[in-house]
């Protein structure tokens, strides 16, 4: 997989449309997850951005069997970027799309450059984000409490299912009602939470999303 | 008794788990006795579930998108020259002596091309003279031939509501191109013409 990775987006695409999966795969990854990170800066709805991601990539694929692009960056940037626009201006939000679009007038690198993969600490647009800021709350969380917010309430996962996890990461001895204990680091791990994000400068603990 | 706020809390958690929403003033109320703790706890937990439909929007758009694979790489997987001259046989329901008739070319060399592994996408019209010298036919007939079969081949391997786009022409909708697969069939089944 490291030999794919370390290919150019063309060399992986040629690999892909001669018929390798991984390759493809591989594409996927290096673009899908800084295409979401920009929408979520975007828009709030994770429903819509999931549409509108879902979009792009059929897009581009439908442009694929017309073609190979000149660059794989620009149609991917250049799809996404018109999805974001046309969906702001559905939604009568036609001033940001007009920004949106005044923005990236210099096409899809300055996008790009906005959804990096490894965001400087020091810029502020991703400081900012209420999901960064959650991830690094919950990393400094004891592994504990960690461990059962998000098996409870990220992964979705059931009390018995959290204790078993405890267990298997040697962070509970398996004696006693350990499913109460799952409860009681559940309630402690979300008040350790609002204090981290407290400390953090997050106004109100957590109540903007 | 009042209940310990763990419980209450774990109750808060199971309703935004199983609706998706979650009242914070009106749970809040409903529990005077820990009423100021659950306004604090609670956004905390409504950011949570949001974190958590963020990450399976992600999860699943991505999936999506690997799944597209499968209509990517049919389009583009390379085509060898016999598949193109078996699969006619087999669809059209043509035996080699009819494809010979049909095309132009001697039925020595309709065997020898059905059993020809060379990409298709690798023929330009050199590598088609190299060919026509390999199998023993003549090069017209075996050019035009490549070209009608490489057209058929684009109309019946696309699907989906793309646009399809054959060297002929391009078409836009599954009808569009169904009536231009049968066309190019029934071409297959006529004499050719004297030239």
């Amino acid at each position: 997989m490291d030999q794919v990775t370390a290919l150019t987006d063309e060399a992986l695409l040629n690999e892909a449309l001669a018929g390798c999966e991984e390759a493809w795969t591989a594409l996927v990854d290096r673009y899908h997850g800084r295409g979401f990170r920009y929408l979520r800066r975007q828009i709030q709805d994770p429903d819509l951005a999931q549409d509108i991601m879902q979009n792009v990539w059929a897009s581009l694929v439908q442009s694929l069997s017309r073609g190979q692009p000149d660059s794989f960056a620009a149609l991917f940037w250049t799809l996404l970027k018109r999805r974001l626009v046309d969906e702001l201006r559905r939604r009568g939000r036609s001033r940001e799309a007009a920004t949106l679009e005044e923005e990236a007038g210099d096409g899809p690198p300055l996008l790009e450059q906005q959804a990096a993969p490894t965001p400087d600490p020091a810029d502020e647009a991703v400081r900012s984000e209420a999901g960064q800021i959650l991830r690094e709350a919950l990393n400094r969380l004891p592994d504990h409490y960690r461990l059962v917010i998000v098996a409870r309430q990220l992964e979705g996962r059931s009390n018995r299912e959290a204790a078993s996890l405890l267990v298997a990461e040697g962070l509970v001895k398996p004696e006693g009602d350990i499913e109460k204990r799952v409860e009681n680091y559940y309630y402690r791990g979300l008040k350790e939470l609002r204090r981290q994000l407290t400390a953090m400068g997050y106004p109100g603990g957590g109540s903007a999303a | 008794m009042t209940r310990p706020i763990e419980a209450v809390v774990a109750e808060a958690q199971e309703r935004l788990q199983r609706d998706g929403r979650l009242d914070v003033k009106a749970f809040a109320a409903a529990h005077p006795e820990y009423r100021t703790e659950l306004e604090e706890l609670l956004p905390v937990m409504l950011q949570l579930e949001q974190e958590r439909r963020w990450r399976r929007a992600e999860a699943q758009s991505r999936s999506f998108a690997h799944g597209l694979f499968r209509q990517l790489a049919p389009a583009a997987r390379p085509t060898s020259v016999g598949e193109l001259f078996r699969r006619e046989q087999a669809e059209a329901g043509l035996t080699p002596e009819e494809q010979a008739r049909h095309s132009g070319l001697p039925v020595d060399a309709i065997w020898r091309l059905s059993q020809e592994e060379t990409p298709v996408e690798q023929l330009d019209n050199a590598a088609i003279r190299q060919l026509a010298s390999r199998v023993a036919a003549p090069f017209t007939a075996l050019l035009k031939e490549i070209r009608r079969l490489t057209s058929l081949d684009a109309l019946t391997r696309s699907s989906g509501p793309a646009a399809v786009f054959t060297r002929d022409r391009e078409t836009s909708s599954d009808a569009e191109r169904e009536a231009l697969r049968k066309r190019v069939q029934e071409a297959a089944r006529r004499p050719p013409e004297e030239s």
